[in-house]
């Protein structure tokens, strides 16, 4: 069966139970929902760092560019990269895992996602805050993605968050 | 500056090969570049013919583009029914050379000087001023199709990559040059025009330039005179070198739709068309340049396998790793992109998805392609032509478009197809990491977020020196991973709730909307201005931008407004003197001098185009411009000097005697051999009645020679001549009436001389009024008229050639001005006289003595005894003084 063909049935069958589902469930499905997928783990395995460029760093080249064609602007991931910025990536990995883990809503997948110890976030893990902030504007009319935009993408629950992407994120003018 | 930066002393990018484009161009280097490059295409696209890689920039515009666009652009001409002498001969520069042996040669005339004290040759056509040398520049149509990725516009590659013309970027040293016309240096930031909807507006101007080129090539086929006469053949080469341009702006334009083609573009992006004014805003551009980059897949550069150009699954089987594309609600379909077009050695197994052209599952992608550039090709085709093939078929690997649509190739069927949602999310991924990970994480924000910025150079003062501050490094660094965090967070979840949408393609989040405008939410998501503008919008807020000609350094969308001549009061000693979308051309004739001033970009490209372009210099081309190259012939600038002066005046030569005859009819006129004036019938030039673009001089064949030949050696004799004084302006028609004021040029020593006056009118009688000055002395005005067979060419039933009336047969009087009465000035009427003392009277004369020193105004009347008489005659004037 050639790969069109398949992926028609396939795009048509997931099109018919996302919209069964919705009719069915809304968003309080009688079905149990699923916890988030495992956390993702943060190192990469050699031999996946080998088959990149490496800077002296070690850390693998995974793209690069120039800017007025001097010297190289690269991508690379940092594995020991932690502040607020990638605490609150990894909260909102833990949101993307319910996607993964669940058909329509996943509101109720939410509710599974690992807390962090503390509004610092961490690895794996999500602020309480982010999660009650979910649920009190989910609960308040809101759609699942206002209230997750409201919550996880904003990440005024993840402390030192706002402020460190201030910069970026007020109005600028150069 | 952020720790998270990290400093590294190494310039490790110099050792990359160029960062991901579209298809892939592959420049290189060439020794012997006569014919036969494109039978290297296939083994270099795989790399088995291990040819040297072209040096960025100045070796860029200098060697083979043997990639997969050139790849793709001669199996659309193939399909297009255009045959091995289109696809394969390297005849973009081809044009007729007259008196050269071959008379087609692959070029154009430049200084003939190296590049900036290199030993590169300049490649930068010349104006009159300086056309010394005919370079060679040979380029085959396909290979035109891939210059886009190594210059900024078609212009800028014919200059050679010796300008930079996108503005706010330096360009003093060479290294900065070269880096002008690299993706790495400076192209990447700014190829937001190939992807949609930019690639379509960029595809638009190209093509409906090739269009209309090929509209007046055609037209230039309808003004060749009969067969049998002599400007025919050459004619008719002029049209050939016309639809060589056409079709090498359709190449052009060809780039762009292949680009759309390509699974890694079919989705639209962040960026401008052109850079920022600061380097602080062109820093910015750079991280929406890179993200797209990540999407887009970056083998080029990493060499690893990276949706979401690859065709099929990384790993057999798992067919939830395929790209797929579909146009509007239409079927899914695997897609592949750069540097998968043909399966080479480590993908010829795969029968599936080995390649773009070879896999069986990408049979629908590559049809649907071909199909809208061999339609593209053959619009061009049939508009260069008289009469359409409405019956022509497509080659085999097209679809049949029934009925046929003019303008298919603009057409939603040929633009509108965009990877789904899910291939978003597996482009935004590293598809390396899924050695560890599920296709579903390879864009997991918890990895996005950790994605830092290295810069390569050695210290912040490195970047302070480039116009960037920490502070805006640390900024974008930070912007970089957030709007990743972003959109990773935002595709994850679509592809997980609408895997086959393709909204997220569209920059839209929720697929009921798929065909809205962008989401603000992801148009401004890499932050906004006080003034709410995006710092960095979506690539189709440019659209306008292109369709009015506000991109500087892109050629003008309306064809006639292309301009050559120099803007004279813009001197300049470089580019940066000139305003955007010009350069600095020291070639500039000014009076009898040669001067710098700031051109508009197009005038080189019309410059190499000159044969091609014959109608536009028919009526561009001054006098002093003209006086220019046939100075430099005859001041022995050495021998291409005479042959590119004898190229300029060729079309313009009139065999006649002057200007006075452009009072004839136009039939008449293009009798007498003027190609221009064949063009000018056609009404073909843009500008009525230019009697200065005209060269004229009286000559017949002679030594057994044709009459083109014998044409084309007036033009070279004209040009050995050197320069001549601007004509006056003279009307030998055949009046009835004598003209009312005195005509006061053609003052040569003490006499004056009417040239002849060729070729037969209606009305047989023609006047002239002259103005003796005086002051001269007592003495006696001779008027000699001799009859000539100058300028009578044959045609129809007539003679084929010139036919001179003896004395006897044509009237000579003068009469006294200032009115000329035919009933009461008479003063005398010619004599018939043997002038060289063969006993036949050749001659009438009229000498009459004057005896003051009062200016004498006096009228001509020249007639024919009968209606049938058609002779040229000289006539001159001269004065003997008597004491």
């Amino acid at each position: 069966m050639g790969l069109q063909r398949r992926a028609r049935l396939f795009g048509a069958f997931s099109s018919f139970a996302i919209s069964f589902a919705l009719v069915a469930c809304g968003s309080t499905c009688a079905g149990e929902p699923q916890p988030p997928a495992p956390p993702l783990p943060r190192d990469l395995p050699p031999e996946v760092i080998a088959s990149f460029p490496q800077n002296d760093r070690g850390q693998p080249i995974l793209h690069s560019t120039r800017f007025a064609g001097e010297g190289s602007l690269r991508l690379v991931y940092d594995r020991d990269l932690d502040d607020p910025l990638a605490r609150w990536g990894q909260c909102l990995g833990r949101v993307v895992a319910c996607y993964r883990t669940n058909e329509g809503p996943i509101d109720g997948c939410i509710e599974l996602i690992e807390r962090c110890a503390d509004d610092r976030g961490g690895e794996g893990c999500c602020p309480a805050q982010c999660i009650d902030e979910f649920r009190a504007k989910n609960s308040s009319g809101a759609s699942e993605k206002e209230a997750i935009d409201a919550s996880f993408v904003h990440g005024g629950c993840i402390r030192g968050f706002r402020e460190q992407i201030a910069a970026i994120e007020t109005e600028v003018e150069l | 500056m952020n720790k998270t930066i990290a400093i590294a002393i190494a310039i490790f990018a110099l050792g990359f090969p160029q960062s991901a484009t579209a298809w892939e161009g592959m420049c290189r280097v060439l020794e012997d570049d006569r014919g036969g490059r494109i039978s290297k295409l296939e083994s270099n696209i795989c790399e088995e013919a291990e040819l040297e890689a072209c040096e960025p920039g100045l070796g860029y515009a200098r060697g083979a583009q043997l990639g997969e666009h050139t790849w793709l652009t001669r199996i659309a001409m193939q399909n297009a029914g255009l045959g091995l002498e289109w696809q394969e001969g390297p005849i973009v520069f081809q044009a007729p050379r007259p008196g050269v042996q071959p008379s087609l040669q692959n070029g154009y005339y430049t200084a003939g000087e190296n590049f900036r004290g290199t030993e590169l040759k300049s490649l930068e056509p010349s104006d009159a001023g300086r056309m010394y040398a005919w370079t060679r520049r040979e380029l085959t149509i396909p290979e035109v199709s891939e210059i886009a990725d190594g210059s900024s516009s078609f212009s800028e590659y014919i200059l050679g990559n010796e300008h930079c013309l996108t503005p706010n970027i330096r360009s003093a040293t060479l290294a900065q040059l070269n880096r002008c016309h690299t993706f790495e240096g400076h192209l990447s930031a700014i190829n937001s025009t190939h992807w949609p909807p930019l690639a379509l507006e960029m595809y638009k101007l190209y093509h409906r330039t090739a269009l209309n080129i090929a509209d007046r090539c055609k037209k230039m086929k309808a003004a060749l005179p009969l067969g049998a006469d002599h400007v025919h053949g050459y004619m008719l080469d002029l049209a050939k070198s016309c639809e060589r341009e056409a079709f090498a702006h359709q190449s052009y334009a060809s780039h762009f739709l292949q680009d759309a083609w390509s699974s890694g573009h079919m989705f639209v992006r962040w960026g401008p068309p052109s850079h920022g004014a600061t380097p602080a805003e062109q820093f910015r551009e750079t991280i929406p340049a890179m993200i797209t980059g990540i999407i887009h897949g970056t083998k080029s550069v990493t060499h690893n396998d990276d949706q979401m150009c690859m065709p099929g699954p990384r790993r057999p089987g798992k067919l939830d790793e395929v790209v797929l594309w579909r146009n509007g609600v239409g079927p899914l379909n695997a897609g592949g992109g750069d540097l998968y077009l043909r399966s080479c050695e480590e993908r010829k197994n795969n029968a599936e998805y080995g390649s773009v052209t070879q896999g069986s599952e990408l049979t629908i992608q590559r049809q649907r392609m071909i199909t809208c550039l061999a339609h593209g090709f053959r619009e061009v085709y049939d508009a260069a032509q008289m009469a359409p093939d409405q019956s022509f078929q497509f080659g085999p690997d097209t679809y049949e478009i029934a009925p046929r649509d003019p303008r298919y190739s603009e057409s939603g069927e040929c633009w509108n197809q965009r990877v789904t949602n899910r291939s978003m999310m597996l482009g935004l991924g590293v598809t390396k990491f899924g050695i560890v990970l599920q296709a579903e994480d390879y864009a997991a924000p918890e990895f996005l977020t950790r994605f830092g910025l290295d810069y390569g150079a050695i210290e912040a003062e490195d970047l302070r020196r480039l116009g960037v501050s920490e502070e805006v490094f640390d900024q974008e660094a930070l912007r970089l991973r957030y709007v990743l965090g972003r959109l990773s967070m935002i595709y994850s979840a679509r592809a997980e709730e609408a895997a086959d949408g393709t909204s997220l393609a569209q920059m839209v989040i929720d697929d009921r909307r798929a065909n809205a405008p962008p989401d603000e939410e992801l148009r401004k998501i890499f932050g906004r201005y006080r003034s709410g503008e995006p710092i960095v919008d979506w690539n189709g807020a440019h659209v306008e931008a292109i369709k009015k000609d506000e991109v500087p350094f892109f050629e003008k969308n309306d064809l006639t407004s292309w301009e050559s001549s120099a803007r004279m009061d813009a001197e300049c000693s470089i580019d940066a003197d000139c305003q955007a979308g010009e350069l600095c051309d020291p070639s500039i004739v000014d009076g009898d001098g040669v001067v710098s001033r700031c051109i508009r970009h197009e005038a080189p490209l019309l410059r190499a185009f000159r044969a091609a372009e014959t109608v536009h210099w028919c009526t561009h081309d001054t006098w002093d411009e003209l006086n220019a190259a046939r100075r430099a012939c005859k001041e022995g600038q050495g021998p291409d000097a005479c042959d590119a002066c004898v190229a300029m005046v060729l079309p313009r030569l009139r065999n006649a005697c002057d200007g006075g005859m452009q009072g004839f009819p136009p039939s008449q006129r293009t009798r007498l051999g003027s190609i221009c004036d064949h063009y000018q019938q056609s009404a073909l030039t843009l500008h009525p009645d230019p009697v200065h673009a005209y060269v004229h001089v009286p000559f017949e064949p002679k030594d057994g020679e044709d009459l083109w030949a014998a044409t084309v050696r007036a033009a070279r004799e004209a040009c050995l001549a050197g320069p001549e004084r601007l004509p006056p302006t003279i009307n030998y028609n055949f009046d009835s009436e004598p003209p009312a004021t005195a005509q006061t040029a053609g003052l040569v020593g003490n006499s004056y001389r009417f040239a002849a006056m060729c070729g037969r009118a209606d009305d047989s009688t023609h006047w002239h009024r002259f103005r003796w000055p005086g002051g001269q002395g007592d003495g006696t005005i001779h008027i000699n008229l001799r009859p000539s067979t100058y300028n009578l060419g044959g045609g129809g039933t007539e003679p084929a050639y010139p036919y001179t009336a003896p004395v006897e047969e044509i009237s000579l009087a003068v009469f006294r001005g200032p009115r000329c009465d035919v009933s009461s000035d008479l003063l005398m009427e010619g004599v018939p006289a043997d002038s060289d003392g063969d006993g036949v009277a050749d001659t009438l004369r009229i000498p009459w003595a004057v005896y003051d020193q009062t200016p004498e105004e006096v009228c001509i009347r020249i007639t024919a005894k009968t209606t049938t008489v058609r002779s040229g005659y000289t006539v001159v004037i001269s004065a003997d003084p008597l004491f």
